[in-house]
């Protein structure tokens, strides 16, 4: 019995174990120069968290002695990690940020900001870089972009009597009543009825009117006489029995593309991959096209940045880094790659860019775009967004009411 | 003597003879007393075995919970995860603006109905599913129950994209074969009245293993010489199940039906994968609704507050609990 | 047993052959019945993890046909084989496994331990100690995510194993699972092992820890099922890919907003992956619920 006397002992000093095992982190605050010998840390998301150790070895030719580390994080979760590695003060030295969680990150005062005489906004799309900066300072580099565009089935445009891309709201509305009515699909058009991210197929309207979520001074403005018009058109849509107004988290524009149930949306460069893979039967017979225009054709730009944070130890070489990743070569490379739209202009000059047609309204779309304002409750923001197209969609909402009440909700998020 | 402050909680009932019955064998600790007053107390034993878990807990749970309980008092935002500093508190004002708060209201009223249709279903079903496999069958005895248990560990992802199916309005299951009959379906996910139910048949579904699981190892714990007992007195089926299998396995259902509660109280998964609490809220749980303020919106002390208005919920629930299922035994 | 005296008398004692073959008759179609309710509800039950492990064989045209393609037109390892080429999955699956296999025996261990001292001992503090179990399962514990993650990283654990086991090792699920099931163990077995001079830890290792296997080999399988598809605490506290396990490595990528369902051939061919050890100790330990251990010490 004193075996299993021992075996309690043992078992009662092993959680005090556990603690003595700790040990801290050193805290030095010394700056290490970009030519010394140094580990740079680096968060990436998604497909770009896979590859860019790849442009990692490159960049390694270039500064033999930083070693970069790549740690690659999903996006449904980069958001929490992000949130809780700033908590905790362990932050990387460079990491990709969505365009729609720079706001936060500024507001949670971690992000570095850059240095503009290394970094110019001219290289850069404007809404790209403007989704960057508040208050006149520049958080972040833009990496890559995307922009939303107009996809649409032409084999039943054909059946439907169009002869050209819908130029137009008008034209919009009349292909989507003649794919109903002529070529005998389901829909006209799939636009989301509500749920998380709606607001992304909104935004295209309200910037097309003319409108903005917030003016200058970063007061919301979705009462506008702009505004309520985007949010009608959008409405109609719902109302005339043209788009689904069921909402289903997670449902994929694809299938329905592909069965011609719904023969257009709004979505972004991604999908030329997507549709192209999963439905090559589809080949020849779809097309991306600029969004039709109201007073003009403007969409909004997405993407990712690059920022480093102050409690970094390695911002010279964090710099070097993220100069690297958005010269124009290496934005071409990378689009190869992992077929991201290059962030830098310049890049799309490069004949692997400028010879793809299928790009064209890409580039188009996005030198005019307007850029999803750095907001520090941009979540909340976005919410209501989507619970006014739910209410509209769903709940038979009117549409003027709606923007008022859009407009209340949204004033103290942008105070 | 101090035996007598430190009883268990569901021992309220003090002074019993020493009796032993059967019965009050399988109903858990009460009614002991007798007996252990002669071996007296075990304080230093109890204290070693308990040792271990609480330096684990105390070391890892105990300064969270406390963080965010007082996290409640105050208006914890997004500035405040990097400069906890300048937090300040509020006092109880984020207590009185849940109770004002129209969409807290309408999150409680959701999980309630959540829970109070979803956890008679899910425990019934689960004891059905377990005697039935426990007793009846002798051929293929694990693989209906690894059949039966893989809900439970199948990835949400693939839970959710074959509901979606199942209920899809256009080419789903239901609405296939009700086409074949002629009928028309209506579309479940996206009806504000038949959004909650589909989730409650989702979450049954999905969670009848659970129960199931513990009741087959609360079988064991029914001697059979006391089923056979029972047979040989020309007792059916159904007899048997009521008046033998039931009130003897009151601890595992005590169990089951708190961790269950629980559980459900907090459910989060179904709706956040199947509707995202849509349409016009009616699928919006308290857990969700917590998520949302705290994750999307980060109002950590908003939703903190909720997290223990919540826990003060789920307490009294299970302590009615432990007392109700109880009280039947005596 | 005075439940069992309570059920009313049987009407043909006397048994002649013919009723004994009557009542086996009934028994026969009585197993056809149940047989066929199992089966039924097996199909229901099955449906979900079925699609799941036949679209990880599916081609990516199967799995955006619609309506949709249960059974493979063409079955294919290409998701395997991707999955291969991006993730380590041996080092994930090692470091899923050794994560699990720690939890689960710091919670067996841990968890019977006061299990039982909250179910058969007396002693001063027992009623705050089992209240402080309830409490801690109804704390919702997703909030206290960034408390316990700077908790962890005052303490330098992060990107350590310790950080995914310690805070898992000893869970309130368990204490309670343990104490309700170590208090139908019958006092007499124990209170005669005191007389015999038994010391506590000698009756809870040697008389009660084999009696409730049935209890073990559930809350074994509830534990190794929860760490194995612990994710968002896993995420947050590891950096160093090398320490991914396998719920964290494969939702790097398979997680992109901006991927088609196609990319889903991947994501359930790794849901599956993650399943299939799950199934596997649910397999092994599940005979546990059939042996009646029980009743051996019932005399």
């Amino acid at each position: 019995m004193s075996g299993s006397a021992r075996t309690f002992a043992i078992v009662c000093a092993l959680p005090a174990l556990a603690l003595v095992l700790t040990a801290c982190g050193s805290d030095s605050s010394d700056e290490v120069a970009a030519d010394d010998e140094q580990t740079l840390t680096v968060w990436a998301m998604g497909e770009e968290g896979q590859r860019l150790q790849e442009v990692a070895d490159e960049f390694n030719e270039e500064f033999p002695n930083v070693t970069i580390d790549v740690t690659p994080v999903g996006w449904d979760q980069a958001h929490q990690k992000l949130v809780a590695a700033a908590a905790g003060g362990e932050l990387p030295d460079v990491a990709q940020m969505g365009s729609t969680m720079m706001g936060e990150f500024i507001e949670l005062d971690v992000l570095e900001p850059i240095d503009t005489s290394t970094f110019s906004q001219d290289d850069f799309f404007p809404a790209a870089w403007e989704n960057n900066v508040v208050d006149d300072e520049v958080y972040a580099v833009p990496w890559y972009v995307d922009t939303r565009v107009l996809y649409y089935r032409t084999d039943l445009a054909d059946e439907a009597g169009a002869t050209h891309p819908p130029a137009t709201w008008d034209e919009l509305k009349e292909l989507a009543v003649a794919y109903q009515e002529q070529a005998g699909t389901q829909y006209g058009i799939s636009l989301p009825a509500g749920g998380e991210g709606a607001w992304q197929s909104l935004l295209p309207f309200l910037y097309s009117a003319g409108g903005s979520l917030v003016d200058d001074d970063g007061n919301a403005t979705l009462d506008t006489p702009e505004a309520t018009k985007a949010l009608e058109e959008y409405a109609s849509y719902f109302d005339e029995g043209l788009s689904n107004t069921s909402v289903q988290p997670g449902q994929t524009v694809e299938q329905d593309f592909g069965s011609g149930d719904a023969p257009m949306f709004i979505s972004g460069p991604w999908m030329v991959n997507n549709i192209s893979e999963a439905l090559p039967e589809l080949d020849g017979k779809w097309a991306a096209v600029p969004l039709p225009a109201d007073e003009a054709s403007v969409s909004w730009v997405g993407g990712a940045s690059l920022v480093t944070f102050t409690d970094s130890q390695h911002k010279a070489a964090a710099q070097e880094f993220i100069s690297f990743l958005t010269s124009p070569e290496k934005q071409a490379d990378w689009y190869e790659v992992s077929r991201s739209l290059p962030a830098n202009m310049a890049a799309w000059d490069d004949p692997r860019l400028a010879e793809d047609p299928q790009l064209n309204a890409f580039e188009e779309q996005l030198s005019t775009a307007g850029d999803v304002p750095a907001m520090s409750q941009w979540n909340e923001f976005a919410h209501e967004l989507d619970v006014a197209i739910e209410q509209m969609a769903n709940g038979g909402a009117d549409p003027t009411t709606t923007a008022s009440e859009l407009q209340a909700a949204a004033e103290p998020l942008t105070e | 003597m101090a035996r007598t402050t430190s009883v268990s909680p569901d021992d309220a009932s003090s002074g019993q003879p020493p009796e032993i019955d059967d019965a009050a064998t399988a109903t858990g600790p009460p009614r002991r007393r007798g007996r252990r007053a002669r071996l007296g107390t075990q304080h230093l034993a109890g204290w070693l075995f308990s040792t271990p878990f609480l330096a684990l807990f105390g070391t890892f749970m105990a300064f969270p919970i406390v963080a965010s309980l007082v996290m409640s008092f105050t208006d914890f935002g997004l500035r405040n995860v990097t400069d906890p500093l300048s937090t300040e508190f509020v006092g109880l004002e984020n207590y009185t603006e849940l109770f004002g708060d129209e969409t807290f209201r309408r999150a409680l009223f959701n999980t309630a109905y959540f829970v109070v249709v979803g956890v008679p279903l899910t425990i019934g079903l689960g004891l059905v599913a377990a005697v039935l496999l426990n007793s009846s069958i002798d051929r293929f005895r694990t693989f209906f129950r690894v059949g039966f248990y893989t809900p439970v560990v199948t990835s949400i992802v693939a839970v959710a994209v074959v509901w979606r199916f199942v209920l899809d309005p256009g080419d789903g299951l239901i609405s296939g074969v009700a086409a074949e009959f002629g009928w028309t379906t209506p579309d479940f996910l996206s009806s504000s009245t038949l959004a909650m139910p589909s989730l409650i048949a989702m979450a049954v579904w999905r969670n009848l293993g659970f129960p199931m699981v513990l009741f087959l190892a609360g079988l064991q714990s029914i001697p059979s010489e006391v089923r056979e007992a029972s047979r040989i007195d020309g007792a059916g089926a159904v007899q048997e199940f009521r008046k033998i299998t039931v009130p003897l396995l009151r601890p595992t259902m005590l169990y089951v039906a708190v961790i269950t509660t629980i559980g459900y109280l907090n459910v989060f998964e179904e709706p956040f994968v199947m509707t995202g609490g849509g349409p016009a809220d009616s699928t919006l749980t308290t857990s969700l609704y917590m998520y949302r303020e705290g994750f999307d919106f980060f109002h950590m002390g908003y939703a903190s507050a909720m997290a223990y208005t919540l826990f003060v919920i789920v307490l009294a629930i299970t302590l009615l609990q432990l007392r109700f299922l109880r009280d039947k035994t005596t | 047993m005075s439940t069992a005296e309570s059920t009313r008398p049987a009407t043909g004692r006397a048994g002649s052959q013919s009723t004994r073959e009557a009542a086996r008759r009934r028994e026969r179609s009585h197993k056809t019945l149940i047989y066929t309710l199992l089966s039924i509800g097996l199909l229901v039950m099955l449906a979900p993890f079925g699609w799941m492990a036949l679209s990880a064989f599916k081609t990516t045209e199967d799995l955006t046909a619609s309506p949709p393609v249960w059974i493979p037109t063409e079955w294919t390892l290409q998701h395997f084989r991707d999955l291969l080429n991006v993730l380590d999955v041996p080092l994930h699956f090692l470091n899923s496994t050794f994560v699990a296999v720690c939890v689960t025996a710091g919670n067996l261990l841990f968890c019977s331990m006061l299990g039982y001292a909250l179910a058969k001992l007396n002693f001063f503090g027992k009623r705050p100690i089992f209240g402080l179990v309830l409490g801690a399962l109804m704390v919702p514990m997703n909030l206290m995510l960034i408390p316990k993650f700077v908790l962890m990283s005052q303490f330098g654990l992060l990107d350590s194993y310790a950080a995914l086991i310690l805070p898992f090792a000893a869970g309130a699920f368990g204490v309670f699972l343990m104490r309700q099931f170590i208090s139908s163990v019958p006092d007499e077995l124990l209170d005669a092992a005191r007389v015999d001079g038994a010391n506590e830890w000698f009756i809870y290792w040697r008389i009660v820890l084999p009696l409730v296997k049935p209890a073990m080999a559930t809350l074994a399988i509830f534990t190794f099922m929860g760490s194995w598809n612990n994710f968002l605490w896993p995420l947050i506290v590891t950096n160093d890919p090398d320490k991914y396990t396998l719920p964290v490595a494969l939702a790097t990528f398979a997680i992109d907003p901006t991927k088609s369902e196609g990319s889903n051939g991947m994501l359930m061919a790794g849901a599956f992956l993650v399943v299939l050890p799950i199934l596997l100790v649910f397999i092994v330990l599940q005979r546990y619920f059939t042996q009646g251990i029980a009743t051996a010490g019932l005399k």
